[in-house]
């Protein structure tokens, strides 16, 4: 199944440098050699296997945008099922940003009028902390009015130096998984059985959460932020390990309140399953995994014979 | 799947005077629950749960060795091997179990190896039992194992009959439901 999606926004304002970080296991100091992208870079993307995000990098020097919405618009704006537009906070112009983000967004509604848009207000580390909560609700209270559109629009602050990447993007593919309440009853049947304070489902390569569940629990877990951090922190450590020549497979942390396993659960998916009872023993849980995952195999086996039955 | 309250709750229940400590694990050694008098509820007491599953195991593989080839008779000195079939119920458990001096061991009726093995040592005694699960509806795919622990009055029969118990709830528990799909 391909999926389009269009990544766009004035130039330099952080696409390229966001695209290598999520999909191509740049670390973020990695982007500071990434030049200006020439028109649009193609890449294909491989999620969850049987999905292709066909990603367009569309280069945001004047010349370029004003060729795709003049020459080129049937050609980039046909078919798409997400606009991904990126917005330099620190743009001084952000008046010709949003008129430009505007024709952007009446050429997609002319040609895909079902698309998703996401608004993504990157560079947020170099807003003063105090500062951003304001300017962030200041920029999407003008994006919601410019865009007309059925679906509306997203907006998302985001910095490639923390976890804020991680959230905009895992919400962003989140939309575009056909299966997600399936799988998500299937990991809350999983942690029911399994007694885990939590479990995560996430993507192989990229490492963005899929979706979560949660065991049986009281209070509202403090920190609503711990998804993305968490990508962050396994991604960083899965690149570690492979410039030590290693492959990253399972990972367990045992601590003296809680335990923490992560493992392969589907060819395209990890899985980490949190246990809060110290008393359990790992090779329960590893063992409850493996069980799991001929069951997840199976899903994803059914939904892959039923896509290609289309 | 294993639910580990449930499985802690379960072997509590063989706990008695005589019986000090409930072990579930896995014939590689992994120890999967255990349960033991007094309640424990220090890292110590975890970690000599899994030390006695450990031990336990590498016991249990020695015999299921033995089993397998069928020669356990000659090797503990009896003349006739261990795969003659018999019925494992109490009748005719001696029939297929070969009592040592100080160990017994119990074969499978197809020479598939090892049933259970009991150990008397001085302080206590070691039951080991295999949880006999249909290994094509196995939804844990690796051999069980059950260990009883008792202190110096228990009596092998008793421990027996409780490791059969035990084992029995389990192999039904652990198999797969028949579902068509998830």
């Amino acid at each position: 199944m391909r999926k389009k999606v269009l990544l766009m926004g004035k130039s330099g304002s952080g696409k390229s440098s966001m695209r290598s970080i999520v999909f191509s296991n740049y670390v973020a100091k990695d982007t500071r050699r990434l030049g200006a992208t020439i028109d649009v870079e193609h890449s294909h993307v491989r999620f969850l296997g049987n999905l292709v995000l066909n990603l367009w990098d569309c280069g945001g020097q004047d010349a370029f945008m004003e060729n795709y919405l003049a020459s080129q618009r049937d050609h980039i704006f046909r078919n798409v099922e997400v606009l991904i537009y990126v917005f330099d906070v620190e743009s001084r112009e952000f008046d010709r940003d949003l008129h430009t983000y505007t024709q952007c967004v009446d050429a997609l509604a002319q040609n895909s009028p079902d698309a998703q848009v996401f608004c993504l207000i990157h560079k947020m580390d170099l807003v003063q902390e105090e500062a951003r909560e304001s300017l962030f609700q200041d920029r999407q209270n003008a994006l919601r009015e410019r865009t007309r559109l059925r679906k509306g629009v997203t907006c998302l602050a985001t910095t490639i130096w923390d976890e804020t990447l991680y959230k905009a993007w895992s919400s962003i593919v989140y939309t575009l998984i056909p299966n997600i309440p399936t799988l998500e009853r299937h990991l809350a049947h999983f942690a029911e059985i399994a007694e885990a304070e939590e479990v995560v489902l996430f993507e192989r390569t990229t490492f963005l959460v899929i979706s979560h569940a949660a065991g049986a629990q009281d209070a509202e877990h403090p920190d609503p932020h711990r998804f993305e951090k968490i990508s962050n922190i396994v991604k960083q450590f899965k690149l570690s390990c492979s410039k030590m020549q290693s492959q990253f497979n399972a990972f367990e942390l045992r601590a003296h309140n809680f335990s923490a396993f992560i493992d392969v659960l589907t060819p395209n998916t990890y899985i980490m399953v949190v246990m809060s009872d110290p008393a359990v023993q790992s090779a329960t849980t590893l063992m409850n995994i493996a069980t799991a995952r001929k069951y997840f195999d199976k899903i994803e086996a059914n939904d892959r014979g039923s896509k290609d039955q289309r | 799947m294993l639910k580990p309250k449930r499985l802690q709750a379960l072997l509590e229940q063989s706990l008695s005077t005589t019986v000090s400590s409930a072990l579930l694990f896995t014939a590689s050694g992994s120890l999967l629950a255990y349960a033991s008098k007094p309640k424990p509820t220090t890292a110590a007491a975890a970690k000599e749960a899994r030390t006695q599953a450990a031990l336990a195991s590498a016991i249990w593989q020695d015999y299921d060795v033995l089993g397998r080839s069928g020669v356990v008779g000659e090797v503990l000195g009896e003349q006739e091997s261990g795969s003659r079939p018999g019925s494992g119920s109490s009748g005719g458990s001696e029939s297929n179990g070969i009592a040592g001096r100080w160990r017994s061991v119990g074969a499978d009726e197809h020479g598939a190896g090892t049933r259970w093995v009991c150990v008397e040592a001085e302080m206590g005694t070691l039951m080991i039992v295999k949880v006999d699960v249909d290994s094509e509806r196995n939804a844990v795919h690796e051999q069980l194992l059950v260990c009883l622990i008792g202190g110096k009055g228990a009596e092998e029969g008793i421990l027996k009959a409780k490791a059969d118990g035990l084992g029995r709830y389990l192999a039904e528990a652990l198999v797969e439901p028949e579902t068509n799909g998830p």
